[in-house]
């Protein structure tokens, strides 16, 4: 009887005692396992990377890294969730840009791009305009030219409103000034059903998906042509401006010790040079992008910037 | 021929049928669990795939798969609570067998059901995946509209016998799945201005709350509710075959239904065992005994929504697009496997296709052999005294609910389903309705709205699609039965005929 | 109470409810965007429906011999037992995240089973222990899932290294 009250009493000390604890264990970081948040449901492009990702950190931090998925609100639910967590480097997340650049322009989100310390951009995926079956088109200046002749007669789709596809289709329209009708959809699956029947004259999708489908592809939104699909011409050949990608990273709550935030600083620039990883994301279509804490800020500040302006512009 | 030859002998390799067995078994157990389900049984396996060879990890999957879809009627029928969203139809029909102490008899139903409902499905998959995939392409936004529209009169006409709540029931659903972003705009809408509710109400919480939660206030509130003695064998007890045979229309109708609603990506196993019920309510010689203990209740929930995994299939693998979040995850596992589901991939993996086939006709199988040893410990767990069984189910709801999204808000949202779903009740408002509103309102609402935008305001071209038209001709149809019916329990009311 | 009182409340409960929906859908932002964008449209047709049906529900209370039609049967219900395990479940949910799992749950269940009318303690003991603990161990290693709060690691080391 003495000894199950002792248990009892044991019990609720380390419950209790816990929490206080654990600032007291930061200085050979880290010490018990990292969660890494993915603001998005399991089995979604961002939950593959997360988890391609996790597995490469635990490796070289030495512990393990299990993946929590916080989906809902277009993945603001989670990424609320990574700016509220303590900021001792046991929790970090595995965030798409769309959450933080895009969804604060849309409505109140309880964090701002300033709830976040930077520590790298990881991944990315070029954007690439498919065509429906049947399209008349083929090249990007003759779709730009119809639609300049017949502006809100065609259609195109994108995963959902505020998605990267989506802002990186109004981009194009506001470069080239015409108009065409968005039709969003609930994910890529919904959307490229509809694109392939023929309701929609476009889709706008990311790299990745247009290889699995077997889309159509016009156009993709890069620099330079892409390995994996070595026909398919640029937007910058074709003559214009626009490239977009859907991109991510690794960010933490503000306000990490450094040397935290050294060391998960430097576990992401070797996660980018591991071989593994990058041959993990060329399954999904996707490429490692390592950017640096400094490089991935400016770069958020640069994209909710152009971001929020389209977005004020869209959503009127 | 060949390929099959090949198939089998690479599914009775013992490592890879232990996979199949012991995924199958898994996901039973998991779909049996108020809260987990097919994703989460799935999800869990990702990480195997990523070591396992393509064959077995296929074999896992399917089990995983097959098993939580099958898993989600034990405990509908034993505990009213559907374990998965996909047996939410289940419950209709199931518990009031189980009330009447034939629970052994509803679980064998459920588990023939499912059995052919899935093997139906396989058929079909084998014959016609190209076919009925390239029929779904035809399905633009009128067409969705048009077929979520005709889902939830059916669902409507199920509600016992006030068509009046039933309606509400629906369209209240249909409104807390408006609340948070809206599809089409992004703006977010009823909102309260609370940054949860921006987000929307998540369907665990609000299904498991709804259902669960409510039950097990009733039980525990409601004089008559624990009155009710069960005095059934806990065991399991398949019908005979004689039974089986005479209803054979039920299933094949059932499977056939769950099969076509499972190749649309998007609609799922929920509508699609709702549909499938509606249907049978409609048609069954037994109609008068629906929703008290008819056996073809069961069987139309159960062989629909298993014949779900096989539709749900032709879209993800003919042409690479997922017919549900579950084949979505599944389709990432494949990739990881270096497959790339699409048309070429019955030409390129032709043996892998087989083998497909192959592993998800012995799932089912499976599930034959499973069912009768899984379903009697469920049975008998829940003979355990009152009290300690809802406390362990709150607590099960509680850790369930919470780790499908890691948000603390859920938990208050399932709450407030819970005492919502409980004064529904006492108002004599059906549940089914709210839940299948819920569901698919935001499909209605997103289709209607994607259809007037490729319209440009004119109505009329939802009325020229002949596949949206013969759905909304079927819609109405089915709601005025139902409003014919209502309107003479009314009238029977009001003159006072029947007190 | 009767079918008839049951149904008035009924009815008036939905459209009360339904009038608070139907006031968020007023909102100035989109009153010029064409109907397919306006975010509110279909809302506020829902709640119209509401209210329709609220009404016919009561207009059912009021003109019909028992207030109601055959289907509706006045419940027995208990409400202060109602009342009081809602909240005790309500207080187990609002403590599940911050005490964390294996706490709340320990206080939790044997609390509630005894409230419900249980009181042998040599089933309430082992019953709870062997839930917590299993559905820790079945969520933090089987399914990868670690549950809120302290884990059972951390307890098992807090025990060995207490003495």
């Amino acid at each position: 009887m003495k000894n199950s009250r002792n248990f009892t009493r044991a019990t609720l000390a380390a419950t209790l005692a816990l929490p206080f604890m654990a600032g007291a264990a930061l200085a050979d970081y880290p010490t018990r396992p990292v969660t890494a948040i993915v603001p998005f449901p399991a089995g979604g492009s961002t939950d593959l990377m997360g988890r391609a990702a996790a597995q490469e950190f635990a490796r070289i931090l030495g512990t393990d890294m299990p993946v929590t998925n916080v989906g809902g609100g277009a993945g603001t639910v989670g990424t609320a969730q990574i700016a509220r967590a303590r900021a001792d480097g046991y929790t970090i997340g595995v965030i798409p840009a769309a959450p933080l650049i895009n969804q604060p322009h849309m409505r109140e989100t309880p964090y701002s791009i300033e709830d976040f310390d930077y520590i790298c951009k990881l991944f990315h995926s070029p954007q690439a305009l498919a065509l429906a079956p049947d399209s008349p088109f083929s090249d990007l200046a003759e779709l730009v030219d119809y639609a300049r002749e017949n502006p809100g007669e065609l259609t195109y789709g994108s995963p959902g409103p505020g998605s990267l596809p989506h802002l990186a289709m109004e981009l194009f329209l506001e470069e080239t000034g015409v108009q065409i009708e968005h039709v969003p959809f609930q994910g890529d699956g919904p959307g490229v059903t509809a694109l392939m029947g023929g309701h929609i004259d476009m889709y706008m999708a990311i790299f990745s998906n247009v290889g699995q489908y077997e889309l159509d592809a016009v156009a993709i939104f890069t620099d330079e042509r892409v390995e994996a699909a070595p026909d398919l011409p640029t937007s910058i050949e074709q003559g214009f401006t626009t490239t977009a990608s859907w991109w991510g990273g690794i960010f933490a709550p503000a306000g990490l010790p450094d040397e935290v935030r050294t060391t998960l600083e430097d576990a992401c620039a070797q996660v980018a040079e591991s071989a593994h990883f990058q041959e993990t994301l060329a399954r999904f279509g996707s490429f490692t992008a390592y950017l640096d804490s400094a490089g991935v800020r400016a770069e958020v500040e640069e994209g909710s910037r152009v971001n929020g302006e389209i977005l004020a512009r869209v959503l009127d | 021929m060949d390929g099959f030859l090949l198939a089998l002998s690479k599914l009775s390799d013992p490592g890879v049928f232990l996979l199949m067995l012991g995924g199958t078994a898994a996901g039973v157990l998991i779909g049996a669990m108020p809260g987990l389900g097919s994703v989460l049984a799935i999800t869990l396996a990702l990480p195997l795939t990523f070591v396992l060879a393509p064959e077995p990890s296929v074999a896992l999957l399917l089990g995983l798969y097959a098993g939580s879809v099958y898993g989600g009627s034990l405990s509908a029928i034993l505990i009213n609570t559907p374990g998965t969203p996909q047996a939410a139809a289940t419950v209709f029909d199931g518990y009031p067998m189980m009330q009447k102490g034939q629970g052994d008899l509803a679980l064998g139903w459920a588990t023939t059901a499912s059995v052919i409902g899935g093997l139906i499905s396989v058929l079909v998959l084998i014959v016609a995946a190209p076919t009925l995939a390239r029929f779904g392409l035809r399905f633009g936004p009128m067409e969705y509209f048009a077929l979520g529209l005709f889902a939830l009169t059916c669902v409507v006409s199920v509600s016992q016998e006030n068509l009046a709540k039933g309606l509400i029931a629906c369209v209240l659903g249909l409104l807390v799945a408006t609340m948070g972003q809206d599809p089409l705009t992004g703006d977010v809408r009823l909102h309260f201005s609370s940054f949860d509710l921006m987000a929307g109400i998540a369907l665990v919480p609000f299904l498991v709350g709804l259902f669960a939660l409510s039950e097990v206030l009733w039980r525990v509130a409601e004089r008559n509710a624990g009155k009710i003695e069960i005095h059934g064998r806990t065991g399991f007890r398949f019908p005979p075959l004689r039974d089986i045979l005479s209803r054979w229309r039920v299933f094949g109708k059932s499977a056939m239904i769950g099969t076509w609603i499972g190749t649309l990506p998007g609609i799922g196993a929920t509508a699609s065992s709702m549909v499938s019920y509606a249907e049978a309510k409609r048609s069954s010689p037994n109609a008068a005994n629906f929703g008290k203990g008819e056996p073809d209740g069961v069987i139309a929930a159960e062989s629909a929504n298993n014949a779900v995994t096989g539709g749900a299939l032709v879209p993800t693998l003919s042409l690479g697009i997922p017919g549900d979040p579950i084949t979505a995850v599944m389709l990432g596992a494949l990739i990881i496997q270096g497959i790339t589901p699409g048309p070429r991939l019955f030409v390129d993996n032709a043996d892998l296709m087989t083998f497909i086939f192959v592993a998800l006709f012995f799932v089912n199988l499976a599930l034959l052999v499973l069912g009768p040893l899984l379903g009697p410990i469920f049975a008998r767990a829940v003979r355990a005294p009152e009290p300690v069984l809802l406390g362990v189910i709150l607590v099960l709801l509680a850790i369930g609910t919470f780790t499908v999204n890691y948000n603390a808000f859920d938990l208050k949202v399932m709450l407030v389903a819970g005492i919502g779903g409980f004064l529904l009740r006492y108002g004599g408002f059906p549940l089914a309705p709210v839940v299948i509103g819920f569901v698919l309102g935001p499909m209605i609402e997103l289709s209607l709205r994607q259809g007037m935008v490729i319209a440009r305001g004119d109505f009329l071209v939802f009325f020229r699609q002949p596949i949206a038209l013969t759905l909304f001709i079927a819609s109405a149809a089915f709601l005025l039965w139902s409003g014919w019916r209502f309107w003479n329990d009314w009238r029977r009311a009001a003159k006072g005929k029947n007190a | 109470m009767t079918p008839r009182l049951i149904n008035l409340i009924g009815g008036g409960a939905i459209i009360g409810l339904s009038a608070l929906f139907y006031a968020q859908t007023l909102s100035e932002r989109f009153a010029s965007a064409p109907l397919a964008r306006n975010p509110m449209a279909f809302p506020r047709l829902l709640t119209i429906l509401l209210i329709v049906g609220g009404l016919v529900v009561i207009a059912q209370a009021v003109f019909t011999r028992r207030g109601a039609l055959p289907g509706d049967v006045a419940a027995d219900v208990n409400w202060p037992r109602a009342v009081l395990i809602a909240a005790l479940a309500g207080a187990y949910f609002w403590a599940f995240e911050p005490w964390g799992f294996l706490l709340a749950t320990a206080l939790f269940l044997p609390l509630v089973i005894v409230v419900l009318g249980y009181r042998r303690a040599l089933v309430i003991v082992p019953v709870s222990a062997v839930t917590v603990v299993g559905l820790w161990y079945l969520f933090a290693r089987v399914f990868q899932i670690r549950p809120p709060g302290t884990g059972m690691d951390e307890v098992l080391r807090m025990i060995a290294g207490g003495g």
